[in-house]
């Protein structure tokens, strides 16, 4: 072994070590064999390639499916959503976007983009969904939604995670939500080498890099230096057919290094989930405490509709002439209508509904999905008008918590 | 045949447009007939029906008999609009003397009946359902009478505009644009109109009577202010459609 190799090596068993006590690094270092010669057993079966190359594995990603329809970030009139494209170069790669609490803003200056205000959660379980419709004679009448296939393009690990989420809610359950999942025929993810101001992915285990559950997933190192990845056998084939550079030394080596200084930067964000569990168990009557964090809360709702995972709905019949439909409605628990039931109102006071939002994420999905319904995207955090931080809230819990 | 009444106090007629417009759909036509309505029909005196749509805020002594007796022929109570929730805009004028009111408006004040204070209809009698918007959203009255015609009535949605905002996918003007926006603080129901064409919402469906207290609307207002709002205009804007609940709340205790 050659001094620089010895080197190399030294330095990735420091970011193995790193990455192990985030309980990420099975995942991020997949191919943990090092060699002497190597930094990993075939350079992690990383590739590198630019957006070009996107170009071509996306459009032999839709030759193979045939007719797919691709949804995903966006850019349009210095707007970004999750929505359907035209083509894939409508991601956004030439603007960053610039998170705060409370503040969102798309700059020219960078080239990392993070995510918007919407999600997958806007094509899966739609903002305004129709369930059916009736007709005058009391027939149902099918909805025609039509069979469909989509692939998924550059979606956020967070995102990939919150998909996972909302499967162990709806899946099988919603037929809304089951048949759109089941219309994704692929998943192309772009995973985050820098964290936005208010992510915090890593630390709830979401992000920032992706080990399963995708297709394929690409890294920008630099702006037009993309590192890709598959996982699954149609992602190796497409990969391979679009005849991808294996990733050298160099490639590898900025790719980690880049991936455990954004876990670092964000798991320092927040406490330790265990810790903010045994403290929201101890913390749940604690009136005070809830009041304060939600003294600046207006009960408007908008942490549960950018929330990836927030999948509740108010069901609704819409009288039209001739026929009747039923939609559901994205309501979240944040806002009044939410606790009022026939007889009452069951939470009526704002703090136990912000009490609920943030019991539910990470006391209540647990046993609902066996995993945290946080995936750490700090959209709740942004896009909150009056800048109500939740890792605040969370850091306030445990005593001696970061920030 | 539903027999339907409807009554205007002190109000713009901007609601009772949108009643005029629900009337051009053959389905309600068919279900319901227009008994008294002084723009429509050539009767003065109303007589019983089954419902009644209530315009406007009270201004004087004779409409508040007038909402009294409207409520005793009347099966069914709709008070539309913010006035008749809220007051209206023109309660902005309680808490100053009535007399320098009356001046700065009226050639001869002196023929001017009017209360110092503007009451809400829901203040004065008991009302069966609430449309709140100035002015109303037409699509909420058309739901109403055609649920109605069938038995039921409309899910009652407490949250704000932003819920609207979201649902129909439009990004946040005050978080992506720092542009001053009153959604977070005020009643839902008109579909986020302003803010779809770039613009923060002014608050016309008047300010949230559940969830906010004075701490909140502190927290709201120095938000704005760091938006760079003027101060003066935040208290108006705020002030500006549902004055009477946005004192209450500042008195303290919520509204």
């Amino acid at each position: 072994m050659d001094n620089e190799c010895y080197l190399h090596k030294a330095k990735y068993v420091m970011l193995e070590t790193r990455l192990l006590n985030t309980g990420l690094a099975k995942k991020v270092w997949s191919c943990s064999t090092m060699n002497t010669n190597e930094l990993c057993g075939n350079n992690c079966n990383l590739f590198v390639g630019g957006f070009k190359d996107l170009g071509t594995v996306v459009k032999l990603l839709q030759e193979d499916l045939g007719g797919v329809r691709l949804f995903g970030y966006k850019l349009h009139n210095d707007r970004i959503e999750f929505g359907e494209m035209k083509d894939f170069d409508e991601i956004p790669t030439t603007v960053a976007d610039i998170q705060k609490p409370g503040y969102f803003r798309i700059s020219s200056t960078g080239y990392r983009f993070r995510h918007s205000f919407s999600s997958p959660k806007a094509f899966l379980l739609p903002p305004e969904h129709s369930i059916l419709t009736v007709s005058q004679g009391y027939e149902i009448v099918e909805d025609g939604d039509g069979e469909m296939g989509v692939v998924f393009l550059g979606i956020k690990p967070c995102d990939r995670k919150a998909m996972s989420i909302l499967d162990g809610i709806l899946y099988g359950k919603s037929p809304v939500y089951t048949k759109r999942r089941d219309s994704i025929k692929a998943i192309i993810v772009e995973e985050c080498l820098e964290p936005g101001e208010t992510c915090f992915c890593s630390a709830v285990k979401a992000g920032p890099t992706i080990s399963s559950g995708f297709d394929i997933a690409y890294a920008r190192l630099y702006k037009d230096t993309l590192v890709f990845k598959y996982g699954s056998s149609l992602g190796e084939k497409i990969l391979v057919k679009a005849g991808l550079q294996k990733a050298q030394d160099s490639h590898v080596k900025a790719y980690f290094e880049m991936v455990a200084n954004a876990i670092s930067m964000m798991n320092s964000r927040i406490s330790r989930v265990e810790e903010l569990q045994k403290a929201l168990k101890e913390r749940i009557g604690d009136k005070s405490f809830w009041e304060k964090v939600s003294s600046n809360c207006v009960g408007c709702g908008n942490c549960n509709y950018v929330c990836p995972t927030c999948f509740c709905t108010e069901i609704n019949d819409i009288v039209e002439e001739g026929y009747s439909k039923r939609i559901g409605m994205w309501l979240g628990c944040l806002t009044y209508t939410y606790g009022l039931v026939a007889g009452g109102h069951f939470r009526q006071e704002l703090y136990t509904r912000y009490r609920h939002f943030v019991l539910h994420k990470f006391l209540f999905y647990p046993k609902q999905v066996g995993d945290v319904g946080c995936v750490g995207c700090g959209r709740c955090i942004t896009w909150c008008p009056l800048g109500v931080d939740l890792r605040d809230t969370l850091n306030l819990l445990v005593e001696g918590g970061t920030r | 045949m539903y027999r339907v009444a409807v009554v205007k106090l002190t109000s713009c007629s901007g609601c009772i447009n949108e009643i005029v417009y629900a009337f051009t759909f053959s389905d309600i036509v068919s279900k319901y007939r227009i008994e008294y309505f002084t723009e429509l029909v050539d009767v003065e005196e109303m007589g019983g029906v089954d419902i009644v749509f209530i315009e406007g805020s009270i201004s004087n002594k004779h409409q508040e008999e007038l909402v009294k007796s409207v409520r005793a022929k009347a099966g069914f109570v709709v008070a539309i609009g913010t006035c008749a929730v809220m007051g209206g805009v023109q309660s902005l004028r309680v808490g100053s003397d009535v007399n320098d009111v009356k001046k700065a408006v009226y050639a001869e004040p002196q023929y001017i009946e009017v209360y110092s204070d503007v009451k809400p209809v829901t203040d004065v009698i008991k009302v069966d359902f609430v449309i709140p918007g100035c002015p109303i959203n037409g699509s909420a009255l058309t739901s109403f009478l055609r649920k109605y015609a069938f038995g039921g009535l409309p899910i009652a949605v407490h949250e704000s505009v932003c819920a609207e905002c979201k649902r129909r996918g439009l990004e946040c003007v005050l978080v992506a644009r720092g542009v001053p926006c009153l959604g977070p603080v005020t009643v839902s129901g008109c579909g986020a109109i302003c803010p779809s064409f770039g613009r923060g919402c002014y608050g016309c469906y008047g300010i949230k009577y559940f969830d906010l207290n004075r701490e909140k609307l502190e927290a709201f207002s120095r938000r704005l202010a760091e938006l760079g709002m003027d101060r003066d205009d935040i208290d108006a804007l705020l002030k500006g459609y549902g004055f009477k609940v946005y004192s209450a709340i500042m008195r303290g205790g919520e509204a």
